[in-house]
């Protein structure tokens, strides 16, 4: 309740400063205003750039999605906010310009949905490009527009004339303090954490119950609901619009405004969107006196583009870095206290089922056979080791249990139900996903045919009848053979794609109760050791991003609850000390161990361990013994370790299964698994001649280009 | 039916050739994405420079209108910014700072006299190269290809060296923030040195120019009568036997290997001797080369204008149709490059023509929906 009451405080005391502002700059003397429009007009401008620099740090900064068209989203709010206060006069006030933001803003974050979407299946620059694409379509359906009657009053290419002035200091600044505020909440949580988890690590992040997707997915949306919002501002101070204002060139701007401030830095990106939208307009009034002889426009441009790359040569991190400008230090970093782990309640296992049951998974990779008729069973609580040479699939066995890797065949079932491996969709499934495949692919050829058939034909359509040319293509045998042709190619590329159900991703099967380690380390290595902790904590968060955005009382305490944890569990692995400490600084064994904290942050049933004590001393291997029994134990987990140091395998696991060539060829106990012949011979190779299944002469060669694929 | 046929034959050569122009400067995104995996959106402005080389050597010099106090003002500046850089690192010592503060303001009291004599110098080189164009167009087309080739192989070289070196280790937005630097140098410093009027040239002023290039070409396939024009079939067969060249360099020579190598494992190959500064200068040299050539081709044998912005829009499209085929792969590069212009020339001629800038990125979009990494690049599943 305090924590409302100051928020709402805090609310009302800044809206009360913008408004008193706005008063003063706004004063008139004799009908004339007391400051200079053009300075004022600038300042407005630099305002609503702050929220465009600081919307797309969320994108570019936080999340490392790199978009290169967020000027699309500008127009579209800017478009869509100007329209609504053009056709309705009777919202020509500071009301309708709210409801107009808020329209445009909801629409442009509609877009900014549909931008993410693909995002679900590119990465880095080839998702830039889609992003670049989409600000250029924008661009180009907007100069169109007065080809098309409903919209013809946008006005096209000519440009959308008449929009009401409606924002002032008060409406400019508010949004852009309302960005700031949202973003810096945002990166504050845990819901930013798990932004920047995926900026560090995907894979990482995924393995670590972070919906990649989503979090790529919401990052855009608010992104654009946010430039959707100054876009409408923007429309209601130029009261005047060009889709050739909102190109390529503005969306490289946000993109050096948020680079050149320091990727990920609001503070940063607030800077320098003011300094890079006052100086040229400065720039252009140095036009005085003497210099005026010798003065042309370009310069500005010249001068600007040198500037860049000076200061991307002096200092490529950016200007402030990663870092904030601050005026206070944070508070309550020192809350961690001393109190022990809370112990969990755990809901009791009602199944008597394996904790994880592989039944004849087999992964290829082309023609290689990685993983092959794998069948192992974990029961509850029992700690197993899985050896093996290099290159014998013990990684990748791991990977296709975690969902990074899908099984070509076989299944997976953790407290005996399947989440991976074969599972046929229904027939009346599969039937409706092919067909709506092919109709969509039908629908692009239809598309295509009829642009073809209208190039080669003499149509003379008006251009505001151009759907028209769709009804006349249904009558060409030219469209027919290209509909016709997309869906049988669609039907015979995808038919065997739609055979088997869809797997866990990796984030769902961290929150079934699964949590591993890498075997090269993947941690996030710009994010601190205690951040590392907490992103683990999301997958199992209760609040929403809501409350994240504006910090209520039930993200403070699941928040405390979750830095609490995180302290008590580095505290037992003896990593307290560094909870502040960048990741990427800590020695190799301390890595190690803190992928462990954060895998079991996660709340595991079943924890996967990919060479733990590789790079350990022999000191720090007998601790970590200790530590993973004491972490079974305590935590009720059941373990699997892939370990090549046979002393730490031998004397911790209880079972032991050995994999070579990607079969299993041995299980027992760590008595029997050492006397095994054939460990013996995958380990130590074989004498010719020996028998034991391999045929005579046939030596096997350990040397690493020819095993058969390399997982490690 | 059988003219149908004609126009769709038509407009699929038309397209061919666009796209083959488009190809001839997506390999030099490619390459670059290979070796460096940055996005150089320099690239479309070493093209717009290819074209204006050719003016030069077609029309002379003269026509390039050159604003000389332009020229002074803009080298001024980026002798600034290099002065500046070059203070960073050894800068604080006094005596090298006194040399460097004295050197530079010799270069810059010099720079008016300077700035005659290169133009001058230039004016003269180009005065020869011009008159010895002017005798037939089959010397002054070679001559005109061979100049563009070498001086954007130069400039590409250049701009690496001066601007990408330095923050190679810095990251890869850097980079591309950088290359946006670049990019706006040099078409803004282009504006100011030579104005922002659209230029056109064709080689077919040169003497026996109409009958090589003006005249049309007529093919008969059965009954369809095909009317080409030389000018777009020279284009189409210049950016062939390039590619091929380039294709024989990359695969064939030890460079070609050693650049390979580089785009595969930039640290392997260091280790394994290869001197990875001169790849990755040859990469620029090769791509800025090809680029250069597109310019000329692009123009010389073509009625179009260009001015000096003309590289973006060109660049971009060039550069999507390097991702459509899948970046970081040549015939990738050049199989986008064609599907573009065929598309674009398509819609062109259609009542769709307004939404052509568009149509580049709805067909991008919806083909990397299906193949993530393009047409005929592989998806590669990362390690864990």
């Amino acid at each position: 309740m305090v924590r409302l009451i100051r928020h709402v405080l805090i609310c009302l005391a800044v809206a009360l400063l913008l408004y008193g502002v706005n008063a003063v700059l706004s004063l008139e003397r004799n009908g004339q205003p007391v400051f200079d429009p053009f300075v004022l007009r600038l300042l407005l401008l630099s305002g609503i750039f702050v929220t465009l620099a600081v919307s797309l740090t969320i994108v570019n900064g936080f999340t490392g999605q790199f978009s290169i068209g967020h000027a699309g989203f500008a127009a579209v709010g800017a478009y869509v906010g100007a329209a609504v206060t053009y056709k309705f006069p009777g919202l020509q006030n500071g009301f309708g310009l709210l409801l107009s933001c808020l329209v445009g803003g909801g629409v442009s974050a509609l877009f900014g949905w549909l931008v993410g979407v693909p995002s679900l299946r590119l990465r880095g620059d080839y998702l830039a490009i889609v992003t670049l694409g989409f600000g250029e379509i924008i661009r180009v359906l907007l100069e169109n527009t007065d080809k098309i009657p409903p919209l013809a009053f946008m006005g096209g290419a000519v440009g959308f004339n008449g929009i009401p002035r409606l924002t002032n200091f008060f409406w400019v600044f508010g949004l852009a303090v309302v960005a700031i505020a949202l973003a810096r909440n945002l990166k504050r949580s845990l819901h930013g954490l798990a932004f920047l988890a995926v900026r560090e690590d995907e894979i990482a992040a995924d393995a670590m119950g972070v919906n990649t997707t989503k979090v790529k997915v919401t990052a855009f949306v608010l992104a654009a609901f946010l430039a959707g919002a100054a876009g409408c501002l923007y429309a209601h101070n130029e009261q005047f619009l060009l889709p050739k204002s909102f190109n390529f060139i503005m969306s490289i701007m946000l993109v050096v405004m948020v680079v050149l401030g320091g990727l990920g830095s609001i503070t940063g990106a607030t800077i320098t969107a003011i300094v890079l939208t006052a100086l040229p307009e400065f720039l252009r009034n140095v036009n005085t006196g003497l210099i005026a002889h010798y003065y042309k426009d370009e310069y500005r441009l010249v001068a600007f583009a040198l500037l860049l790359v000076l200061v991307m040569l002096l200092r490529p991190q950016g200007i402030l870095g990663r870092g904030e400008l601050t005026l206070f230090r944070r508070r309550g970093e020192e809350e961690a206290g001393t109190g022990s782990l809370p112990l969990e309640e755990r809901e009791q296992r009602s199944t008597g089922a394996d904790t994880l049951r592989c039944e004849g998974v087999t992964k290829r990779f082309g023609g290689l056979v990685a993983v092959d008729d794998f069948n192992i069973y974990l029961r509850p609580g029992e700690l197993v080791g899985l050896i093996g040479p290099n290159g014998a699939g013990k990684t990748t066995a791991f990977n296709l249990l975690t969902g990074v890797y899908e099984p070509t065949s076989g299944a997976v079932l953790f407290e005996g139900a399947q989440y991976e491996g074969d599972r046929p969709y229904p027939p009346a499934r599969r039937a409706l996903l092919l067909a709506w495949d092919t109709l969509l692919a039908a629908l692009g050829g239809y598309i295509v045919g009829t642009v073809v058939f209208s190039s080669i034909t003499d149509l003379n359509i008006a251009p505001t009848q151009l759907l028209q040319v769709f009804a006349i293509g249904a009558h060409s045998g030219v469209v027919w053979a290209f509909v016709v042709a997309s869906a049988a190619l669609a039907l015979a590329t995808t038919r065997h794609r739609r055979r088997n159900l869809p797997g866990l991703k990796p984030y769902q099967c961290s929150h079934l109760g699964l949590a591993r380690t890498f075997q090269n380390i993947r941690l996030f290595p710009d994010l601190t050791v205690l951040e590392n902790v907490l992103v683990s904590a999301y997958g199992r968060r209760r609040t929403n991003l809501f409350s994240a955005l504006f910090q209520t009382a039930g993200m403070a305490r699941e928040e405390r609850e979750a830095r609490a944890r995180a302290h008590a569990l580095l505290r037992e692995f003896g990593l307290d000390a560094e909870a502040g400490e960048q990741a990427r600084n800590l020695p190799y064994g301390d890595q190690r161990r803190l992928e462990i904290v954060r895998a079991l942050m996660t709340r595991p049933k079943l924890l996967l361990l990919d060479e733990p004590a590789a790079g350990m001393n022999p000191q720090e291997k007998v601790e970590l013994m200790g530590l993973i029994r004491q972490v079974r134990d305590e935590y009720d987990l059941t373990i699997l370790l892939i370990e090549h140091d046979m002393k730490l395998v031998m004397g911790i696991c209880e079972r032991i299964y050995v994999l070579d060539y990607g079969r299993i060829i041995a299980e027992g106990t760590p008595e029997e698994i050492r006397r095994n012949p054939k460990v013996i011979a995958a380990y130590l190779g074989e004498e010719f001649g020996d028998a034991d299944g391999v045929p005579d002469g046939e030596q096997r060669k350990r040397d690493p280009q020819i095993t058969p694929i390399r997982t490690d | 039916m059988g003219q149908s046929l004609q126009l769709f034959l038509q407009q699929l050569i038309n397209g061919i050739e666009l796209g083959s122009v488009y190809a001839l400067i997506a390999v030099g995104y490619t390459m670059v994405y290979g070796v460096l995996k940055f996005i150089n959106f320099a690239h479309g402005d070493v093209y717009m420079v290819g074209a204006f080389m050719g003016l030069f050597v077609v029309t002379g010099f003269a026509a390039a209108s050159v604003d000389r106090q332009a020229m002074v003002i803009v080298l001024a500046m980026i002798l600034l910014v290099t002065f500046l850089v070059s203070l960073r690192g050894h800068g604080r010592d006094p005596k090298r700072l006194a040399a460097r503060i004295v050197g530079f303001g010799l270069i810059l009291a010099l720079l008016g006299p300077l700035v005659n004599a290169l133009l001058a110098f230039g004016t003269r080189m180009m005065g020869g190269l011009t008159a010895a164009a002017q005798r037939s167009v089959l010397t002054g087309g070679l001559l005109a290809l061979l100049v563009c080739i070498v001086w954007c192989a130069l400039l590409g070289v250049l701009i690496e060296r001066a601007a990408y070196k330095p923050i190679r280790s810095a990251g890869r937005l850097t980079a591309l923030i950088t290359a946006i630097g670049v990019s706006l140098l040099l078409e803004n410093g282009g504006q100011a040195v030579f104005g922002a009027n659209p230029r056109a040239y064709s080689l077919a002023t040169l003497p026996g120019g109409q009958q090589l290039i003006g005249a049309s070409l007529n093919l008969h396939l059965g009954s369809v009568a095909l009317s080409v024009n030389r000018g777009q079939m020279i284009v189409l067969v210049a950016a062939i036997v390039l590619v091929a060249a380039l294709l024989y360099i990359v695969q064939k020579t030890r460079l070609g290997k050693a650049m390979r190598a580089v785009a595969f494992d930039r640290e392997a190959a260091a280790l394994m001797g290869i001197n990875t500064d001169t790849v990755i200068a040859f990469t620029f040299f090769l791509g800025s080369a090809l680029a250069g050539a597109a310019g000329f081709l692009n123009y010389g044998l073509t009625q179009f204008s260009f001015d000096t912005l003309t590289g973006v829009m060109f660049g971009l499209k060039a550069f999507v149709a390097a991702v459509l085929g899948g970046i970081g792969n040549l015939g990738g590069a050049v199989l986008g490059g064609v599907i573009m212009g065929v598309a674009e020339t398509f819609v062109a001629g259609s009542p769709f023509s307004s939404y052509k800038d568009a149509i580049a990125f709805v067909i991008l979009i919806a083909i990397l929906l299906f193949r993530p990494a393009g047409l005929l690049g592989r998806f590669t599943v990362e390690k864990v």
